[in-house]
């Protein structure tokens, strides 16, 4: 072997070797005798300068062999390459890349083999750690996509902030395709009803470049809306400049439905218990001014000032029969429940209702499901449809057709709960904005001009529907009228046998 | 014509019942508590007995009860303006039953004839 030392040190250094091997076929047929010349690094391989190319051989992992030999017996061609891992005493393991020119001889075999070996232990473990990086971010795009939150992502640096991703579920929720939203800004989701100060409180975060949480609501590709719980997240680079948004949305709409329900449940709630306080203090009240008033009129029937104690008795009267509504809303246990078939007790009431809305009102029954029994004090359904009536017609000015529909309405969270009669007043007219909804069975809440009722009627409504274990729901939007559905909960089935002996207050 | 024991806390009330009682013929005997009103009862002598049910010191219908232990051919008469606030729920009231346990119950303010019409069967009935 040659040392030429200056070379050799420089080889090593780079980790390269450079050979020159004669193979001596009469040696051994399968080419791994012969002579080895080698000079720069050995790569930790034993017994090199002894047993020459087998001592390369015997380093090398036995699943790389065939490449190995491909090298060194070559079967066609003179120049080639190849890669193969050996593994020295040490333990590590190796990847060398070998290129070499080869001199055929005469004999179809190759006479020389000259080459250099290169470790490229180093970049082949960078293409490994990046594989599995990639394989690591593929694996959580799938998760992104499959997440059951709809995510997009918008580029912070371009103008007007496209989306340059979107997750199934966004596709999903808003029915758009990926197609065609990407490289369109998010705006596309708003529509006339969007609350222009949740648009406005999205433009203000991006401005600040601050994360920010709303609610807005939001169209979907055929045009239906949605309630949309936005988070807005920026992501910033290594300067600090957002470089991207993340947006999270959810569809909050049957939770907001629900919330709503609650907080006006309660405030009704507490309504009804300070006006039930209220109420007992006027009572009190009114009696002695009541009985005093016409005591005076029994003992003084020819007074010439009887007038003015007529006046301060009617007052009285007025006030007991507006004190009397607000007790409906917060007095139970008054009524006579019975039970009763859901069909009839809508007949009997609609007598009432169309002698009362007035001429100009047509009002449309539609019994869709008939012979549900409910509970029901028959007055006291009667008053709700009355006032849930005289709403609607007031709403249309006095002319216009009410629908009344009744069906079966099924338990919303379990399958076996009981169902409901739901009766559903649908009118055309004016309807009501959210905030007048929000405050719609508030007593005294009303519209109406000023003497034109009391505003008690959806209070009175609500308070009875409640009696009865049933409630009241209002959908409504300006434009477009509203309807009022009363659920009514059905008669559990041994309820209905002792029809009718229920709640006498008088005993005799 | 009847004795009638009224018990009712708030003086007008008191006054206003008094007035139409003794105005109509009847003898009335008034308390101002249900601790007063039983007090009354087990002195006896009492046809009819018109409580008002929310007093500060017993509910009307814990008076109706012990009262018919004391004077079981006594009739009750309860009268009633709704509950005060925040006192007693309107379910704890569903519990006991809307008739706190009276013969009849008249809401307040009810008008004159009412209130005699009232009175004039129960006393009628008691002596039958």
């Amino acid at each position: 072997m040659t040392d030429a030392a200056p070379l050799s040190r420089a080889l090593q250094s780079a980790r390269v070797a450079f050979f020159d091997y004669a193979p001596d076929r009469l040696r051994d047929p399968r080419d791994l005798a012969g002579t080895l010349e080698w000079v720069g690094t050995r790569f930790g391989i034993r017994d090199l300068d002894r047993r020459g190319l087998a001592a390369v051989a015997d380093a090398v992992l036995a699943e790389d062999r065939e490449s190995f030999l491909g090298v060194f017996r070559p079967g066609q061609g003179t120049a080639r390459g190849g890669e193969f891992r050996i593994s020295p005493a040490d333990g590590r393991v190796i990847y060398l890349y070998c290129d070499v020119s080869v001199d055929m001889g005469d004999n179809g075999h190759p006479a020389r083999i000259v080459g250099t070996l290169h470790d490229v232990t180093d970049r082949r473990r960078f293409e490994e750690r990046l594989s599995d990086i990639l394989r690591e971010r593929e694996m959580l795009l799938a998760v992104i996509d499959a997440c059951p939150i709809s995510i997009t992502v918008a580029d912070g640096r371009l103008p007007d902030m496209p989306l340059i991703y979107a997750n199934r579920t966004f596709q999903t929720l808003t029915g758009y395709g990926r197609d065609e939203v990407l490289g369109m800004n998010c705006r596309f989701l708003q529509g006339p009803d969007t609350d222009p100060a949740a648009v406005r409180a999205i433009r203000d975060a991006v401005a600040s470049g601050s994360q920010t949480e709303v609610r807005l609501v939001n169209y979907r590709k055929d045009g239906t809306t949605f309630l949309n719980r936005l988070v807005l997240a920026p992501i910033r680079d290594e300067r600090g400049g957002v470089s991207a948004y993340i947006g999270l949305q959810s569809d909050v709409t049957d939770e907001a439905r629900r919330e709503d329900a609650e907080r006006q449940r309660q405030r009704v709630e507490a309504l009804g218990r300070m006006m039930g306080g209220v109420a007992h203090e006027i009572n009190n009240l009114l009696q002695p001014i009541t009985l005093m008033a016409e005591e005076l009129i029994v003992r003084h029937p020819r007074d010439q000032d009887r007038a003015y104690l007529d006046i301060a008795l009617d007052c009285a009267l007025n006030a007991r029969r507006i004190i009397g509504d607000l007790l409906a809303f917060s007095r139970p246990g008054s009524r006579r429940a019975e039970v009763l078939l859901a069909d009839d007790l809508l007949q009997d009431a609609l007598v009432l209702v169309r002698k009362a809305v007035g001429p100009g009102i047509v009002t449309e029954l539609n019994i869709r499901d008939g012979g549900i029994a409910v509970r029901a004090d028959r007055t006291a359904f009667t008053q709700v449809l009355l006032n849930l009536a005289g709403n609607a017609a007031a709403s249309m000015a006095g002319a216009g057709t009410i629908r009344i529909v009744l069906r079966a309405h099924p338990h919303d969270d379990a399958p076996h709960a009981q169902r409901s009669a739901r009766i559903d007043v649908v009118d055309t007219g004016s309807g009501m904005d959210r905030a007048t909804l929000e405050r719609a069975f508030e007593p005294f809440f009303t519209t109406k001009p000023v003497g034109q009722g009391t505003g008690l009627g959806l209070s009175v409504a609500y308070g009875l529907v409640k009696e009865m274990g049933g409630e009241i729901i209002l959908a409504s939007a300006p434009g477009r009228g509203t309807t009022a559905s009363v659920l009514l909960p059905e008669a559990p089935q041994e309820d209905r046998k002792e029809d009718g002996h229920h709640g006498h207050h008088t005993r005799h | 014509m009847a004795t009638i024991l009224v018990i009712e806390d708030i003086p007008s009330v008191m006054l206003s019942l008094r007035i139409v009682l003794e105005g109509t013929g009847h003898t009335v005997r008034s308390a101002t508590g249900g601790e007063d009103g039983l007090a009354a009862l087990r002195r006896g002598g009492i046809d009819l007995v018109v409580t008002d049910i929310w007093m500060p010191d017993r509910l009307g219908s814990s008076v109706i009860a012990e009262g018919r232990q004391i004077a079981p051919g006594t009739r009750f008469l309860a009268i009633t303006g709704g509950a005060p606030n925040g006192s007693v729920t309107p379910d704890q009231l569903a519990r006991e039953g809307a008739d706190f346990g009276a013969d009849r119950v008249l809401f307040k303010p009810f008008q004159r004839h009412e209130f005699i019409a009232a009175v004039t069967e129960m006393t009628g009935a008691s002596r039958a």
